[in-house]
Formats: structure tokens, sequence, C-alpha cells
């Protein structure tokens, strides 16, 4: 895989060749109409849990990052 | 007389709506078309046959009621496994989303249900939709109908190759730098990318959010019309989606492109295009100019530059979009791992396979500090050069064409080895991905091996009608139709 992330690379390099780089602009002419700055309800807890590796208590249940070594006194 | 799976979706609508067919009737066509070709083509990753009868049956409850059941009653379709469907498994053909299952429906998902399309099924697709060939998917392999040994093109393979082979006359998918069209034009069909902003993205797992964008996959230029029809539109779900007014691409679709002037790019002159490719080019042209448009011979010097710029924005976009997905989050967990970090770098090297990872270094290279400005930095100024130089061509030319992809399909595997030939696929397509241009893939004729070949049009910011009328009079001089018992060549016994 590294000779090839190598070989992409070289081939994106030809970007260097664009001298007369420009600033970027403002994006795209056409302006995006925004969502309303609005409360909306939210996917509900239990869908989202029920895609989650592992849960308990209504809580994502991940591994436990801090022992009881590590918290010293 | 056609058999019913071999009937436009227009032409399904009609009859279901004036009762000479029922939605049921349509979909157990389908169904057994399906059950016949995709063993051998292995578009679809999921077939939802009883879901897909009741709502069948729901539709044609409807119609004898009296009800209008929609411009898509009883059309069967496939939809692209990263739209979600709620209650439905969502993998992105990926193996971290192993056991996922969408809790909400996509919008335009939703607009189709509303529009009494009947979705049969997941289709295939390069996982996380990066790729030119399926053959990324890491749960199967498709074909493409036309020759079973070659790829039906990518990312949205496994909807094109449905289409292509019969099993439903539309089917939908999301092309970020080309993953509609390029398929759409390996396996002979049409495919429309809509203008960025033209229709909601609420409910399509992201892949590089500047340019992914969902449309329609089409036997011909007319169900791609209507399908847009349907999808597109303004929802308050997708900040991006624009707020434009929709429709009228079928009310003038059949005026023709008398004294239309359409732009042929002096760079496909001049990019190496060679054989039957290159004649197949050139009497397009000559087809459009017959059909009274006026050939005007344009230059966009930038366009050299886009498949490298593209594979610097996605790539950036897409090291993002995926980091959310970290074994703790979503579908699939690396066992084993004991802490935190080792759950997030074993469930993401055990889930994504090597074009995703690829990617994902490759954005991640991009951003980073000491080369952001090199590289990310660089290619958004090329970028907005190359918008600049599109739009004043736009100026003076109502479309623009160019091939479609600079082969015909190619060999499964062949350019498995060598993912920078497998980017090059994207040289016509990369460009309206990046400036959100609407640009439509359709059939133009066939190279020396009878595989087809395709015409790309890109028109102006949210002008599809002109893309289409342009298309559809194209279609209408090559008198192209998508031929299903033919394409699957060497197997035409079992599934006629």
């Amino acid at each position: 895989m590294t000779d090839q992330l190598a070989r992409i690379v070289g081939y994106i390099d030809q970007l260097q060749a664009f001298s007369e780089i420009e600033q970027e602009g403002a994006g795209s002419s056409e302006a995006a109409a925004e969502a309303a700055d609005a409360v909306a309800p939210g996917l509900p807890r239990a869908s989202f849990l029920d895609n989650a590796p592992a849960a308990r208590d209504g809580f994502l249940l991940v591994p436990a990052v801090k022992t009881a070594e590590a918290e010293g006194p | 007389m056609s058999a019913l799976w071999e009937l436009s979706a227009a032409e399904i609508s009609r009859r279901v709506r004036a009762r000479e067919a029922s939605a049921a009737e349509v979909l157990a066509a389908a169904l057994a078309r399906t059950a016949a070709v995709d063993p051998l083509v292995g578009a679809y990753l999921e077939v939802w046959a009883d879901e897909a009868r009741g709502r069948a049956e729901e539709i044609d409850r409807r119609i004898a009621a009296g009800e209008d059941a929609g411009p898509l009653a009883g059309v069967p379709v496939a939809l692209k496994d990263n739209l979600s469907v709620a209650g439905h498994r969502l993998t992105c053909a990926s193996r971290i989303l192993e056991g996922y299952v969408a809790p909400y429906t996509a919008t335009a998902v939703e607009k189709l249900l509303a529009a009494g399309a009947v979705p049969i099924g997941r289709a295939n697709m390069d996982e996380f939709a990066m790729g030119s060939s399926c053959e990324n998917s890491s749960a199967q392999l498709t074909r493409n109908p036309w020759d079973l040994e070659r790829v039906p093109g990518g990312s949205s393979g496994g909807p094109a190759a449905a289409v292509a082979a019969g099993s439903v006359p539309l089917a939908f998918g999301s092309d970020t730098g080309g993953s509609i069209r390029q398929p759409a034009a390996l396996s002979g069909i049409v495919g429309l990318k809509p203008t960025y902003g033209r229709v909601s993205r609420f409910g399509l797992v992201a892949f590089a959010s500047s340019t992914d964008q969902i449309g329609p996959l089409a036997r011909d230029v007319r169900d791609a019309a209507l399908a847009l029809g349907v999808i597109a539109g303004h929802d308050p779900r997708d900040a991006t989606s624009a707020a434009r007014p929709v429709g009228g691409y079928l009310e003038r679709l059949e005026d023709g492109i008398r004294g239309l002037k359409i732009g042929s790019l002096r760079e496909v002159e001049t990019g190496g295009l060679a054989g039957a490719n290159a004649r197949c080019w050139r009497s397009s042209l000559e087809l459009l100019a017959r059909s009274g448009a006026e050939i005007v011979e344009v230059s966009v010097p930038s366009l050299a530059a886009a498949v490298a710029v593209y594979y610097v924005v996605a790539t950036s976009e897409a090291s993002a979009n995926l980091a959310r997905f970290d074994g703790v989050r979503y579908g699939r967990r690396a066992p084993g791992a004991e802490s935190l970090a080792e759950v997030y770098v074993a469930s993401r090297s055990e889930g994504f396979g090597p074009e995703v990872k690829r990617r994902i270094m490759l954005g991640t290279f991009a951003l980073s500090s000491g080369y952001r400005d090199a590289y990310y930095g660089r290619a958004r100024a090329v970028l907005t050069r190359m918008r600049r130089e599109l739009e004043g061509v736009l100026e003076s030319v109502d479309v623009l064409v160019t091939p479609t992809s600079p082969t015909a399909a190619f060999r499964i595997g062949e350019r498995a080895d060598d993912p920078l030939a497998m980017y090059l696929s994207d040289v016509y397509t990369t460009p309206a991905s990046l400036t959100g241009l609407p640009a439509l893939a359709l059939p133009s004729g066939f190279d020396d091996e009878g595989l087809p070949l395709s015409l790309q049009i890109a028109g102006r910011p949210f002008d599809e009608a002109t893309v289409l009328r342009a298309g559809r009079a194209f279609e209408r001089e090559v008198g192209w139709r998508v031929e299903p018992a033919f394409g699957l060549r060497g197997a035409r016994e079992a599934v006629t």
C-alpha cells in the first residue's frame, strides 16, 4: 500500500504545476438555504442504543479507560 | 407485447393507475426476473420481497378506492446500500456497519414511498461509495449484465446492474465523483447526478459532504426525469438542500435541441481518447449537430487537474466523515480490545477495507499540519479556478458534452492492484461533481467488443430540464433501448 500511496501522492503533486493559484473564493455561487434554528426532537435514545455494539442502563458501554491503579490516591 | 419487467417506470405507473395492471402483478414480474438474473449478476445485498408485496397490495387498494397513488405507482425500485430505510440494515457494503439498522428513512426514500414506488431491496456498492468498479464491496462481487466477466462500474454498481439486468426499471444511488454516471455508462443505462443541493442528502451516509448527491439510474431519459421530479426539493433537515423551484422536467422533454448551443471540450480531443471511444465521441457530436444543435468548441484548462483536486478534497472530507465509525457508536466492535484506543484501532482495522483505509490515509495526510496548504489548500484554490472557468463557459453555451468514461467496462480484477488507474476512470465525471453542476450519462454506442459507451451532458446549476431535454433528443436519435435479455451474454437461456 505504501507504493500505491506514493504513486497517488505523486500524481496529486501535479497541482503544484498550477502556478497561478488564486485565493479561494466564497465557494459555490449558489447559496444554500440554512435549516431553521429551532428545537426539534432528536433520535430516540432506544434507536441509537440499538445500533451500538454494547449498551447498559441506557448508556453506551465502552471498555474501561481508567483502571483503579491508574486513579492514584 | 413487452413483459411487465421490460416496461419503463412511466409505463408501469400509467398502467397501474389505469388499472390495466396491478402493482402486485408488476412486483411479481420484477421479483421473478430478479430471482432469475441476480444469481448471475449479484446486484442485491438483500431483497425485501414480503415487505414489497405488502406495499404493492396497499397501492392496489388505494387505486381501487379511487386515490391517486402517485407518479411512481407500483414501480419497483432498488436502493443503494447507503440510503437509510428505517428498520432495514444499512451497511455501505462495509464490515464496520455489520448489524447496523437504520433508525430513520432518507428524505429521498420518503419521497419515493409517497410517490408509490415499491423498493425491492438493497443494492451492492463499493464500500462507502469509494470505487469505480463495485469490487470494493466487502459483501460480494457484482457483475456487468453485458458481460459477466466485467465490472458494472461503481460505486453504484449494484443499482446499475439491477437496472441493466431488467430487475427494476429504476434504481437510486449516490454520486460523489461519478458514482451514478460511470456505472450507468459501463452498464449501458442512463444515470443522472442532479445539481448539488437539488436533492436532500438527509439519510444518505456521508462520504464527501460537499459533493455527495442522490440521483436516479434508469433505462431511459424520461424515467430519469420522472424520478428527479419525485426526489428533488428543499428539505429543512439538510441545510445544503436548495430552496429552488422543482419540476418542469417532463413538460419540455420532447422539444428537441434545435438552436441549443452545446459546448464540446477541446481537452477531450487532446486527452488521449482512442479507438472506438474516440469514434463514438465524434459521431455523438455529429448526431447532436444533425439534431439542430450548434456545436461550439470550448476550453476549460483546469480540467486537467480535476482528478487530482477530487482525490484531495473528497479524501479529506472522507477522513473526517468516517471518523464516527469507531467501534463504539455503530455496528462492529473488534473483540478482545482492552482499552478505548485499542477499540478504535482494532475496530477500524478490521472493519474497513483497503480502499477505504487508503482514502482515509490520503485525506488525513492532505489535512495534516505542514501539508494542508500544499495539498488541501492548493486543491481548493484550483477548484475555485475550475469553477470560474466552467461558469464562464456556461455563459456562452447551454450545456457541455464529454464522454462519460474514457473506456468501456473493464475486466474484473484488471485494475484491482492499480488504484491510480481506477481513479482515472473519473476523469470526465469529477468536474461536475466538484463544481456541483447537473450531469447526465446516457448510452451513445458500442465499442469493438459490443460493450456500451456513454455520453455525458452537463448543464448550468439547477437547469436539469435543459440537460434532460438534450439527453432525450440524443437518445431519440441514437435509438437506444436497453435489451436486458441480450444483456446476459452467455447466460441468455438461463434467464429468458
